[in-house]
């Protein structure tokens, strides 16, 4: 429990300070910045513990995104308080979604399957794109926010806790460990016992759901979404965040997502008049990044786990 | 004697090739049945048939009385069928004690929602059934002598280990039958004299019945109880391993006919 206190007041000392001493600038770009995680997060179940190679991601995360705004403009009378709730409703849709993509697409293997979720994403986008009702392409406007800084800052912070401790508590379970053994051997694993494509449709969902939640929350920090919102690039700019972290590691996809957001902005004063530096760093130190350390910053382990082998080896020492 | 697993008329046809052909044979309960033959006499096709990875054109799988021709690789492991591999199929890059630990957790987690519970809120029971799991995985370690690497890689481990740990992971499904494929595969004369050894160890210890498919045949005339030999896919020899040797059939179908 002690650690959880400390977390709760490391969570509440940092919201006061983005408060009262920062701009709306920056809390927006830390709020960005647990969507993009709790995004990397739910495609790092899938892609990273379970191997299904997933570019279907912008269209549960528009699913939920769509469903949560529309609820609350039609149904909630755009009450900030309900907001919760849509974004539930979202994560549900988009689990639905994803339950049904995976019925008959988990019998396919590897490339195949980010096909079958490349397909998913434009489909959802092109029906978007045609349904008048929520915009068609101009998009959803004028969707409720949280009235306050602290409340949004609140429950982003409370949505990344809980994917994170729901990814992770299936992570080092008998579940985590199914995924990776299927992610190792497939066939071994059958003939263990263990029923493959059941394991990896549930996994599918799990990830569809949180996907949802992200993209649900997601309209509700932007306030505006579009078709174009969702689109092929955001599924792989969410992979981008997934592998620079490391496949599998889950606090390195926090990571990834913190330095991903954080590092277009601040190299955003770089710019100097035509000559715009950041297009040519950012990709530079992704290059970099796949030629030093083409497994992600920190495999498939965590960062505790990564940290706690280094110093053993430095020193030498049994911690 | 009661028969744990009977193949009748078993038939596989691959386009144009009967690679299968009416092949029956029985095994019966605690016996060690060893199924040999040339290079493509259709062995490893008949195991694959009978752990689920193909389905059988024509014929019947029984096993404990029940038909498990349809099921999948995974039912039929749950009926209680395990098999290793001729190439080792190890999850290379877990731990040993997570390789048994993989097998062990299917008879205990079937996804039901109490185990989706504890393991979301970490609860009690769930810390116990961890620990419990893994007492369990490393006393079948300490049994087979692993317990000291239990940390290491799986596919860090020396080959003959690779190939006695593929077996204990079997074991832990808690099998009646074990079929193993080629386990002598690439092994050296001393290593294959400790598979033998390890072979009736098991069979002791567990109370199991083996079904062995090999090229080894001082390994095959050494321990097993009754052999079958295939040959294009047809059984040309069934009977004690004596008998078997001295066939004209048999020895045709290894060293083909003698000039007249």
């Amino acid at each position: 429990m002690k650690k959880y206190f400390i977390f709760l007041v490391l969570v509440v000392l940092l919201g006061v300070v983005l408060n009262s001493f920062l701009n709306s600038y920056i809390q927006a770009i830390f709020i960005s910045f647990m969507i993009n995680a709790v995004m990397a997060l739910s495609l790092n179940f899938i892609t990273g513990l379970a191997d299904q190679f997933s570019l279907g991601h912008a269209g549960l995360m528009a699913i939920g995104a769509y469903t949560s705004a529309v609820l609350n403009k039609e149904f909630f009378n755009d009450q900030w308080i309900m907001i919760p709730v849509g974004v539930l409703c979202g994560g549900f849709l988009a689990a639905v979604a994803g339950y049904l993509l995976s019925l008959p697409s988990f019998r396919l293997k590897g490339d195949y399957i980010a096909i079958v979720t490349l397909g998913l994403a434009e489909i959802v986008r092109i029906l978007l794109l045609n349904w008048k009702h929520v915009g068609g392409p101009r998009g959803y406007n004028a969707i409720t926010k949280f009235p306050d800084f602290f409340l949004s800052y609140g429950f982003a912070v409370l949505l990344l806790f809980i994917t994170f401790m729901t990814m992770y508590r299936l992570k080092i379970s008998w579940f985590g460990r199914n995924l990776w053994a299927i992610n190792e051997d497939d066939i071994a694993a059958e003939v263990m016992g263990l029923e493959i494509a059941k394991t990896k449709r549930y996994a599918f969902t799990i990830s569809s759901f949180f996907a949802g939640l992200g993209g649900g929350f997601y309209s509700h920090h932007l306030g505006y979404i579009s078709p174009g919102s969702f689109g092929f690039i955001i599924s792989v700019q969410i992979l981008i965040i997934a592998v620079l972290g490391g496949l599998g590691s889950l606090s390195g996809s926090i990571l990834a997502a913190a330095i991903l957001t954080f590092l277009p902005e601040l190299l955003r004063s770089v710019q100097t008049g035509s000559l715009d530096l950041r297009m040519i760093i950012y990709p530079i130190l992704l290059i970099l990044m796949m030629i030093l350390r083409p497994q992600g910053l920190f495999g498939r382990k965590e960062i505790y786990e990564f940290l706690s082998e280094k110093w053993k080896t430095k020193l030498g020492i049994q911690l | 004697m009661s028969t744990l697993l009977s193949v009748k008329n078993l038939s596989i046809q691959f386009g144009g090739l009967k690679a299968v052909d009416s092949v029956s044979f029985e095994i019966n309960k605690s016996e060690l049945l060893g199924l040999i033959g040339p290079n493509g006499a259709g062995k490893t096709t008949v195991f694959n048939m009978i752990s689920g990875f193909y389905c059988a054109d024509h014929g019947d799988i029984i096993f404990d009385s029940e038909n498990i021709n349809k099921l999948t690789a995974a039912q039929v492991n749950h009926k209680g069928l395990a098999r290793t591999f001729q190439n080792i199929r190890l999850f290379r890059s877990l731990s040993v004690v997570e390789n048994v630990l993989m097998a062990l957790q299917q008879r205990r987690h079937k996804g039901t929602f109490s185990d989706w519970f504890n393991s979301l809120f970490n609860t009690k029971a769930h810390q116990l059934t961890k620990k419990n799991l893994d007492l369990e995985a490393r006393e079948l370690l300490k049994i087979f002598s692993l317990d000291h690497h239990s940390l290491e890689l799986a596919g860090s481990l020396s080959y003959g280990s690779q190939r006695k740990l593929e077996i204990v992971r079997a074991l832990a499904t808690k099998p009646k039958l074990l079929i193993l494929d080629e386990p002598a595969a690439g092994m050296n004369h001393q290593e294959t004299e400790e598979l033998n050894k390890l072979i009736r160890f098991i069979k002791e210890k567990f109370n199991l019945t083996i079904l062995l498919i090999e090229h080894d045949m001082k390994l095959v005339m050494n321990i097993c109880d009754r052999i079958v030999v295939l040959n294009r896919g047809k059984k040309i020899a069934d009977g004690l391993p004596k008998d078997v040797k001295c066939l004209p059939e048999v020895i045709e179908a290894y060293l083909g006919k003698k000039p007249v």
